[in-house]
């Protein structure tokens, strides 16, 4: 009983010493001011500035112009590594090579695989427009908030109410397998990687070229990547690699997705057999 | 090509409307590239979802007195039946005496397609008062958490909570 006060009252003089420092911390350090900073002032002036295009990036969004060009080195391996822990994760569920046919598994799980016809029908229709919606997040990456990790998190989202409300054998019969989902992820950071090093190639005829950046800058010779017109700015490279990352995130996820929802039961069957053998 | 290819191609067409609509709705532009980019999205996700959306065919999608039964009944829903619900359950809450009489009951409903039953269902739950808890699909039950049981008799529970509804499901979606 002694012991559990002691706790309690050690515990209580941690949380407002904490809280105290906290608080007189907030007051008196440092806080950003209300005015624009250099660096951020550099990407406000330049990400789409018409009449100064040394250091433009053609996109109104300035986020997507900074994760795409100025720090788009960062973002490429970023969006790499991701792939490398999906594989990860890939690899740690290597046991499992099938899903279990359906008639194999047992009554109790066949049972409880799906929910209610509300459920069911409900989300039917919210994943549909989940789909869409995600889509348009992509597209409009370069003109507003939003952009390729965001719209492959959203659309994730439709695989996971479908698993949850229709069981993963409803995506299995339809073919989204975890196989295409890992050939989907491939070919969304193979298409981000062939696009940074596209300037690359214009090397080879002698000009003067850059890797990952999306405009020309002041010494290059290659010309940069078309921006669009008016009513189809596309903002150069920003848009395949909004729409790259879009289809390499969303895959991604759906794969985890996947992997993670075998059920329980069904694991341990096949651990059991594995080590029968 | 086969009645079924044809049937599966309207759907798509619909669909596809559907989802260029809702596309211009998120997205708040209609540019050259919105509808390119658009249309392209709306014809991918209907061929993927067609067959999950729509099991009928897809005249009954176009049918114009169907979509106005449908409008109908959403005046008719968020108006007057919403009204009357809310008014009921304010005054239950408001009254010394709380007079409720809560319990499960068991509502038979008649309709066929999924959207018509999903359509009572969420009508009954939306209304305050009332709760689809479970749903019995291969008995055709509903089992409704209601306020204030009158009766358990499910005749008389039909008549007072799904009835209304039933008759625009019927005409909307069956």
């Amino acid at each position: 009983m002694r012991g559990t006060e002691l706790i309690v009252v050690m515990c209580t003089v941690i949380l407002i010493v904490a809280v105290t420092t906290a608080v007189i911390m907030g007051i008196t350090a440092y806080t950003p001011g209300p005015e624009v900073r250099p660096l951020a002032k550099f990407y406000l002036e330049n990400c789409l500035n018409l009449w100064n295009r040394a250091y433009w990036a053609a996109s109104p969004e300035a986020v997507c112009s900074m994760l795409w060009d100025y720090r788009g080195i960062d973002t490429l391996y970023e969006t790499t590594v991701f792939f490398l822990a999906i594989i990860g994760g890939v690899t740690v569920f290597r046991l499992i090579e099938v899903t279990p046919p359906l008639e194999s598994l047992s009554e109790k799980i066949r049972r409880v695989l799906g929910l209610s016809v509300i459920v069911r029908t409900i989300s039917k229709i919210v994943a549909s427009i989940i789909l869409i919606v995600a889509v348009a997040i992509a597209a409009h990456g370069h003109l507003t908030p939003g952009g390729g990790f965001q719209a492959g998190a959203a659309i994730s989202v439709a695989p996971l109410m479908i698993i949850i409300a229709l069981s993963r054998y409803f995506l299995e019969e339809r073919k989204l397998t975890k196989e295409r989902m890992l050939a989907l992820r491939t070919v969304g950071l193979l298409t981000i990687w062939c696009t940074v090093i596209i300037p690359l190639i214009f090397a080879l005829v002698g000009q003067v070229v850059y890797a990952m950046q999306n405009q020309a800058k002041p010494w290059t010779t290659f010309p940069g990547f078309p921006t669009g017109q008016l009513s189809t700015w596309i903002a150069g490279s920003l848009f395949i690699y909004n729409m790259a990352e879009f289809v390499a995130v969303g895959a991604g996820f759906t794969l985890l997705f996947l992997l993670l929802s075998l059920p329980e039961e069904v694991f341990r069957e096949f651990m059991r057999r594995l080590t029968r053998k | 090509m086969g009645s079924t290819t044809l049937s599966k191609l309207g759907k798509i067409i619909v669909l596809t409307a559907f989802f260029f609509l809702i596309y211009v709705i998120a997205s708040a532009s209609i540019t050259l590239l919105d509808v390119v980019v658009g249309l392209a999205a709306s014809s991918v996700v209907a061929v993927l979802v067609a067959e999950i959306l729509v099991k009928s065919p897809p005249s009954k999608l176009i049918d114009l007195r169907r979509w106005g039964w449908y409008i109908l009944y959403a005046l008719h829903y968020f108006t007057v039946i919403e009204w009357r619900a809310h008014i009921d359950v304010i005054r239950r809450i408001l009254h010394p005496k709380m007079p409720i009489n809560p319990g499960i009951v068991r509502v038979p409903y008649h309709v066929v397609t999924d959207y018509a039953t999903v359509l009572i269902a969420n009508s009954i739950t939306n209304t305050p008062g009332t709760v689809v808890v479970e749903v019995d699909e291969s008995r055709k039950y509903y089992y409704v958490h209601w306020i204030d049981v009158i009766s358990t008799k499910e005749e008389i529970c039909y008549e007072k909570i799904s009835k209304t509804f039933e008759k625009y499901a019927k005409r909307i979606f069956d």
